[in-house]
């Protein structure tokens, strides 16, 4: 195993919600009012539901195939060449959704903090630092997770209780006023933003006790679907859907309602700090993840070599693939959920099918 | 950019490969060469006129997409 | 003469400091000889030119037999060797000793001398070593032991109140330059034989006596066993500091934050010793090492534990707040002044832009003129006597600050700024943390600049990681916040009352935990439970 480090069941919570919620919140909250109109909040509801029982399959294949996580385990299972092409979609998978994610904070940093900067400084600076902690390894990913993570919930959940002067419930209303098709059809779009967490799977072998497998992936993910719900819902309830839908960031335009006296203006300058920090550590450990993925399908010794290449990839990723934030939203919108719900349900589906059928498993 | 991305990729192959050279570590050398010049040739690549494998994902999934979302 | 020095010799390992060449060694082990006469002359021969080798030459017992004292001066106990030494030797005068064998040195030994520490030695190297560390080496004709008499004594600083710590209230002595007075010091507050020291030589010139004092069955054991193996891997030819051994004992060579803690007040030693750390003393300082460090307790000064415990956690929380201004003030200042203007509010605006008008410089520059200005003159006001020291501060904060405002150099919220930020950095209790800090403000000066908030965020995350990622002696530098632990929690920026923290830290003593017993909170007799 090239990585030595050991985490605890809480750092393994904190972990899945900083990376569920610097994900899930940002944009995709606007994206997902645009689809699910007022039902919204449902949607993120039955994500929740539909991801936790996700989990079960994971921390079921965490147990089954002890010490192993998924890129292993699919060697396991489909023997050395199917399982290496299987495996190694795992930790591309995690690539993609890093460059996703730095491209979106590029974005939100150029528009909020410097205009006049160009953007490519801003996306060299975050992979920069995201691989300098992601080369630290897991300890330390963790750790600093552990200082953002409940900073960040605790800014969210005060966030919104600050807002609710300016809410009024009856924007909610009227509820599946076009039957329960946005509904249906919202909760897979949250479902495979909720659905990164798959990285649990990486993390498993690594805690102390894995049996919590599950436990920290329900807490996780219950933590990032309050997040989001509360996000999506004060939306709703303080823009009304038709301005929220067209918003970049909900998130960011609702902490700009937040007034002090008239005096302290633009708290948000706050909220966006932790929001950055936490998407930069989110990254961070995503590239961890390619690092660590990429060096247990070739079968080397030690990660740490291969987390700059990593970034410099999904760098150059993020300049040649995303010339304007139209297509990086295109993207979000209509490809990645195409994608991610292939290799995080039916990958993982199949993986599990295989092992039933054949009858694998780890051994201890 | 190009240039850019070239010095970047000779920064990071020395600053990680010298190490690596030093304790005999070929096939990590090997694998961190590789993803080097994968992400060299992605940027060439452009710079050429290539489709980043983004585009190409998007062209095989977007129509799926638009027919499912709004 | 000397042999040239060839590229061959130049490749071969040859450390000339730690290995005394083979002859040394051999001429250490020698036994003595029984005859004072030539015993006296290979110590002569060792100690050529050293003007404060001295010797006494006398005559005792009925059959006249010739024993010889060997000393140095200045680092014995003159009134020791008197009255105590050569009193005793002379009460033999009437005796009657054995002539050959070693009856008579047992004899002085165990029957003469007035002496508490005693001790039987037998070769050149053990004489030798006994008197360059302050005491007699006694030889007697005919026989080859030696004794080795205590008189350990040198002028040394009597015991003060510590420059570096002082407090308001708390005890007020601080640790010497005299490594038994320290440990003296330690024992007289832990009375209990679980604290065990245990000694070291450091050294191969100053031979500087180290010793590790812990509390057994309270301390881990293998935190106790690292600091053996770290301390004896230690090969070096001069300890004069416990810096020294700081240096060679950290975990992160090249971090800017002290990985190991260092005190010169005894309290602070000894509850550090209480929670299961480990204390070095060193000869020749009074600066103590205790190891494991985590990075609050740099941010902890001993007081808190002596004022009343709310007090204490406001005081801490202060410092907290001001810990954070030291590092971020400037570069903030200008991050926000230069590319964030709409996040000040408009009558402050409308005032910073007022007291800049007609300076020339960006506010880069002019804040780093004015940190550049004060590091100068903190740095010339420590060296200096007390009364230059303080005509420095006036010409510094007087004369710069105003007429620089007035000059329109710098801006009067510049200089403002800059007080605020000093008055800040010598907010925190620990000088050697405060360091770390001092640099890493010039480095969140220019990410301030350059990248505004995001730069500094961005140093900040990187400064986090580099935090965390530090571990002294297995415990984790930033515990116990990450990785996370309530209990431990307790005495961190706040700081709990001591019925309420009955559990020792969980990184230090990993088994014997508890440290007082349950319901130790006091309540008025009618109150409480039978």
């Amino acid at each position: 195993m090239p990585e030595k480090g050991i985490i605890n069941t809480s750092q393994c919570i904190w972990l899945l919600f900083i990376v569920i919620a610097s994900i899930a919140s940002m944009q995709i909250p606007s994206i997902l009012i645009l689809q699910a109109g007022r039902d919204a909040w449902l949607s993120v509801l039955g994500a929740w539901f539909l991801d936790v029982m996700l989990a079960i399959v994971y921390a079921y294949m965490g147990i089954r195939f002890p010490g192993e996580n998924f890129v292993q385990y699919s060697i396991t299972i489909l023997g050395k060449y199917l399982g290496r092409m299987v495996g190694i979609l795992f930790p591309l998978f995690f690539l993609l959704v890093c460059t996703i994610v730095i491209k979106g904070l590029g974005q939100v940093i150029n528009t909020a903090f410097l205009p006049r900067t160009p953007i490519d400084v801003i996306l060299i600076s975050c992979f920069f630092v995201s691989a300098l902690i992601g080369r630290k390894g897991i300890e330390v990913i963790a750790r600093m997770t552990q200082i953002l993570g409940p900073l960040y919930f605790l800014s969210i959940v005060t966030l919104c209780f600050l807002v609710i002067p300016s809410a009024h419930i009856i924007r909610l209303k009227p509820q599946f006023d076009e039957g329960v098709a946005p509904f249906i059809i919202g909760t897979p779009l949250i479902l495979v933003f909720f659905g990164v967490c798959i990285l649990m799977a990486m993390y498993i072998p690594l805690t102390n006790r894995p049996e919590n497998g599950f436990l920290a992936k329900f807490s996780a993910v219950s933590m990032g679907a309050i997040v989001v719900g509360l996000i999506t819902t004060f939306s709703v309830v303080c823009f009304g859907i038709e301005d929220a839908q067209t918003m970049y960031s909900p998130g960011l335009q609702l902490s700009r309602l937040i007034h002090y006296s008239n005096y302290l203006e633009r708290v948000e300058m706050l909220f966006l700090l932790i929001l950055v920090g936490s998407s930069i550590v989110a990254s961070s450990s995503l590239l961890w993840a390619f690092g660590l993925g990429i060096a247990q399908l070739t079968g080397l010794k030690s990660y740490q070599p291969l987390i700059y290449p990593g970034a410099l990839i999904s760098l150059v990723l993020c300049i040649v693939s995303f010339p304007s934030s139209l297509q990086h939203s295109n993207f979000i919108h209509y490809t990645y959920p195409i994608v991610a719900i292939f290799v995080q349900t039916g990958l993982e589906l199949v993986l599990f099918a295989a092992a039933l059928i054949l009858h694998k498993r780890g051994t201890v | 950019m190009i240039l850019l991305i070239a010095l970047a990729t000779l920064v990071i192959g020395l600053a990680e490969g010298i190490p690596l050279g030093k304790q005999g570590q070929r096939k990590e050398l090997v694998a961190m060469s590789c993803l080097l010049g994968m992400a060299f040739l992605l940027a060439a690549g452009f710079r050429i006129g290539f489709p980043s494998p983004i585009t190409l994902l998007e062209q095989l999934f977007e129509p799926i997409g638009k027919a499912i979302f709004k | 003469m000397k042999p040239l020095r060839t590229r061959k010799t130049k490749k071969t390992p040859e450390p000339e400091i730690s290995q005394p060449s083979a002859s040394d060694i051999e001429q250490k082990n020698m036994p003595l000889c029984s005859s004072v006469a030539e015993n006296l002359i290979t110590f002569q021969g060792i100690y050529s030119n050293c003007a404060d080798f001295d010797y006494r030459e006398l005559i005792i017992g009925q059959d006249q037999i010739p024993v010889l004292l060997l000393f140095i001066d200045g680092i014995t106990d003159e009134q020791t060797i008197n009255q105590n030494v050569l009193k005793s030797l002379m009460n033999i005068q009437c005796s009657k000793l054995d002539v050959s064998g070693s009856n008579s040195i047992e004899m002085i030994k165990n029957v003469f001398m007035e002496i508490g520490s005693i001790k039987e030695i037998s070769t050149i190297g053990e004489v030798s070593e006994a008197i360059l560390t302050g005491n007699v080496g006694l030889l007697l004709e005919g026989t080859t032991k030696a004794l080795k008499i205590g008189t350990k004594g040198s002028e040394g600083r009597i015991v003060t109140e510590p420059v570096t710590e002082g407090v308001v209230r708390g005890p007020r002595e601080g640790f010497t330059e005299s490594l038994r007075t320290n440990t003296a010091l330690l024992r007289r507050k832990i009375k209990t034989p679980s604290l065990k020291m245990e000694k070291f030589v450091l050294g191969s010139c100053t031979m500087t006596e180290v010793n590790i004092a812990y509390l057994e069955g309270t301390v881990n054991p293998k935190v106790v066993a690292e600091v053996k193996k770290r301390i004896s891997r230690i090969n070096v030819d001069s300890v004069l500091e416990s810096s020294y051994i700081e240096e060679l004992i950290e975990d992160n060579s090249f971090s800017l934050f002290p990985q190991i803690e260092h005190s010169e007040r005894p309290d602070k030693i000894a509850s550090g010793i209480l929670q299961g750390q480990v204390a070095i003393f060193t000869d020749g300082t009074p600066f103590v090492l205790l190891v494991p460090t985590m990075v609050f307790q740099f941010l902890q000064s001993s007081e808190d534990y002596y004022d009343r415990f709310i007090y204490a956690s406001s005081i801490r929380l202060v410092r907290f707040i001001f810990l954070n201004f030291a590092l971020l003030l400037p570069g903030l200042y200008i991050a926000i002044t230069t590319f964030h203007q709409e996040l000040i509010p408009t009558p402050l605006l409308v005032s910073i832009t007022a007291a800049r008008e007609g300076v020339p410089f960006p506010t880069f520059v002019e804040v780093l003129i004015m940190e550049v200005t004060f590091e100068a003159l903190r740095e010339a006001g420590i060296r200096l006597p007390k009364s230059i020291g303080q005509a420095v501060s006036i010409v510094g904060g007087l004369v710069i600050g105003d007429a620089a405002v007035q000059a329109s150099i710098v801006s009067s919220v510049t200089v403002i700024v800059v007080a605020l930020t000093g008055i800040s950095s010598f907010c925190l209790p620990s000088y050697s943390f405060g360091l770390g800090i001092r640099v890493l403000r010039f480095s969140m000066i220019f990410l301030g600049s350059t990248l505004g908030l995001f730069g500094i965020l961005l140093g900040l995350l990187v400064m986090q990681a580099h935090l965390v990622s530090l571990r002294s002696f297995g415990v984790p530098y930033f515990a116990p916040i990450a990785p996370f632990n309530l209990k431990d929690a307790k005495d961190l920026v706040m700081r709990f009352p001591w019925w309420a923290m009955g559990e020792r830290p969980r990184l230090f003593a990993k088994t014997n935990r508890r440290r007082q017993k349950f319901f130790m909170k006091p309540a008025p007799p009618d109150e409480k439970k039978p």
